[in-house]
């Protein structure tokens, strides 16, 4: 019972480990950057996960997070490549090239970001939190979008990756890698908060606020520590997706992306560690399959979103991994 | 016994023209258990939430171990060890009994946010103060049943059992026997008495017999005034406190 409970994880595992081998096996090198991009989407719904699965904190404006890391990366990198100074001020050097700088400073540009507006919006429940996160999220979209010296709404091509000692980023298997550790440690990382004080605390507030108040726990300081914390790895998936796709624009942030996030979550499984990652992977190949016969696959992706969340109040990670357990 | 833990002093709250608490004087001595009684919509729970701080008082002044607690917020009065129990049942309905107690302990330990990164699974000292707790309550053998799957008379217990696990040194209990059978309230009965003495008890109850066999002193609230305060002895033969009740049924 024990060793059946680890047979599919570890198959997973060794899938998402062998994968660039057996895509080049079968000669689908192609979907190489799909499956990234569905690693790195899967770390930022995973962080949408940590505050609206675990916290009951929906947010509409997540998009915003890995905008700010996005842009953070893109616009060094695209001052690196030009030659040019950041406001006409900094010259940035070869050394902010590095990964090493330039993700750590998208996380904490996301998760200062996260602080300002957490303190804000988390004084709001329920439907005021989602229309006060939208319209944060829509204020730097249109700040984005008329900020003409970085490509205002057409956004900017970037030529190359950050760079990493010892590592080659501009390889895309090295970079598929990457994101996979960097996804596994950050869900091991979640993992390990939710099953601490905090993890319980923070979860309380979303299945009964008032009575955690009544107990003496204030959940203002869980909440907003969640909230950096997720808008932080937002952050940093921002940062990968820029770097992935060497492209950064407004369209990162807009608002229907994190909508995309919120149907990943929810179609995966909301509150399950590994259901945003299996969300991500089967929007992301649903829309790569399907917009192949139509360009509105959203009609036939629509019903089958309806379906898993009218049977699976947990998602495809309740349905397919959760049979006969109450969820 | 010693001088008053809580204070009300000229407490007042009204909704729009309707005065539920009108001027409401109440000092509760350390250590008894003291009981509000009143008819229905006397204003009972209105006062336990003013106390509590979940609601916020139009006028007067709220004194908990000599400090004023009138401002201060719901989570901070917990703090200084006023729990409550509610009236409507409030539980965390995901968690199951364990994890609420453990929650409930953890709450009353107040290490603050920044010691929680401590595992909480198998952690001793949440486990074994929940186990008590859950043994004192015969809640032992539901331990793993989420709080929202429990029969409505555990859900009285485990309300009772959070209050009890966060340690507190005063307890504002809001009908803890409420819709639970006759064995389980008498079973309620004799924890209550049991804590009697150790912890300072605000009962708000409608089973007389249980009021009147438990309290130390008795407060009876009518129309948002407190028309009179004594020993049960005293309350029985108050013709106010009958008249106030003559309306609605003999009931002692």
């Amino acid at each position: 019972m024990e060793v059946k409970k680890y047979i599919l994880p570890t198959a997973i595992l060794c899938l998402g480990l062998l994968l660039p081998q057996l895509l080049d096996f079968f000669g689908l090198q192609y979907l190489l950057s799909l499956a990234t991009r569905a690693l790195i989407y899967g770390l930022a719904a995973s962080s949408l996960n940590l505050i609206l699965g675990y916290g009951g904190l929906v947010s509409l404006g997540h998009a915003v997070f890995m905008g700010i890391g996005g842009y953070t990366a893109g616009i060094l990198l695209y001052h690196i490549q030009a030659g040019s100074r950041i406001l006409g001020l900094l010259l940035p050097g070869s050394f902010w090239n590095s990964a090493l700088i330039a993700w750590p400073l998208a996380i904490v540009l996301a998760a200062l970001f996260a602080l300002v507006t957490g303190l804000i919006s988390l004084r709001t429940r329920g439907m005021h939190f989602i229309m006060i996160t939208l319209a944060f999220a829509q204020m730097v979209y249109f700040f984005f979008t008329s900020l003409d010296a970085y490509g205002g709404s057409d956004g900017i091509s970037l030529y190359g990756r950050n760079t990493l000692p010892g590592l080659d980023l501009d390889n895309d298997q090295v970079f598929y890698y990457l994101c996979l550790v960097i996804l596994l440690i950050v869900l091991f990382l979640m993992h390990r908060i939710l099953q601490a004080r905090f993890g319980r605390a923070f979860i309380a507030g979303r299945e009964n606020i008032v009575r955690l108040q009544a107990l003496g726990i204030a959940p203002l300081g869980y909440q907003l520590s969640a909230y950096c914390l997720s808008g932080a790895v937002a952050g940093l998936a921002g940062a990968l997706l820029v770097n992935q796709g060497e492209f950064v624009s407004p369209d990162i942030l807009h608002w229907t992306r994190s909508g995309e996030l919120m149907v990943m979550v929810l179609v995966g499984g909301m509150a399950r560690l590994f259901g945003p990652v299996l969300g991500a992977v089967v929007l992301l190949f649903l829309e790569e399959y399907l917009a192949m016969y139509t360009d509105h696959w959203m009609v036939i992706f629509g019903p089958f979103l309806i379906l898993v969340v009218l049977f699976g109040r947990s998602g495809l990670y309740g349905l397919l991994f959760e049979k006969g357990e109450r969820s | 016994m010693t001088g008053p833990v809580l204070e009300l002093n000229k407490v007042a709250k009204a909704y729009g023209g309707l005065r539920v608490c009108d001027d409401v004087d109440l000092s509760v001595r350390t250590g008894e258990l003291h009981a509000l009684i009143g008819p229905n919509g006397a204003g009972k729970t209105t006062l336990l939430d003013l106390i509590s701080g979940l609601l916020s008082l139009d006028q007067g002044r709220i004194y908990f171990c000599g400090r004023d607690i009138t401002r201060k917020p719901l989570h901070k009065r917990a703090r200084l060890g006023l729990a409550r129990s509610f009236q409507i049942t409030s539980l965390f309905p995901g968690f199951t009994v364990r994890k609420t107690i453990e929650l409930a302990v953890q709450a009353g330990e107040d290490k603050g946010l920044f010691a929680s990164w401590r595992r909480a699974d198998g952690d001793e000292c949440l486990q074994s103060p929940a186990r008590r707790i859950m043994e004192q309550l015969g809640l032992a053998g539901r331990a793993d049943i989420r709080a929202e799957n429990l029969a409505h008379g555990e859900q009285r217990l485990l309300e009772m059992a959070m209050a009890l696990a966060a340690g507190a040194s005063f307890l504002l209990l809001d009908e803890p026997m409420a819709g639970m059978g006759p064995g389980s309230a008498r079973e309620l009965s004799r924890l209550i008495k049991a804590l009697k003495g150790k912890t300072t008890i605000l009962l708000v109850e409608h089973d007389m017999e249980a009021v009147f066999a438990l309290a130390d002193r008795i407060s009876v609230l009518v129309q948002g005034r407190i028309i009179a305060t004594g020993r049960p002895e005293e309350i029985r033969a108050n013709d106010e406190v009958q008249a106030a009740y003559l309306g609605s049924k003999c009931w002692f």
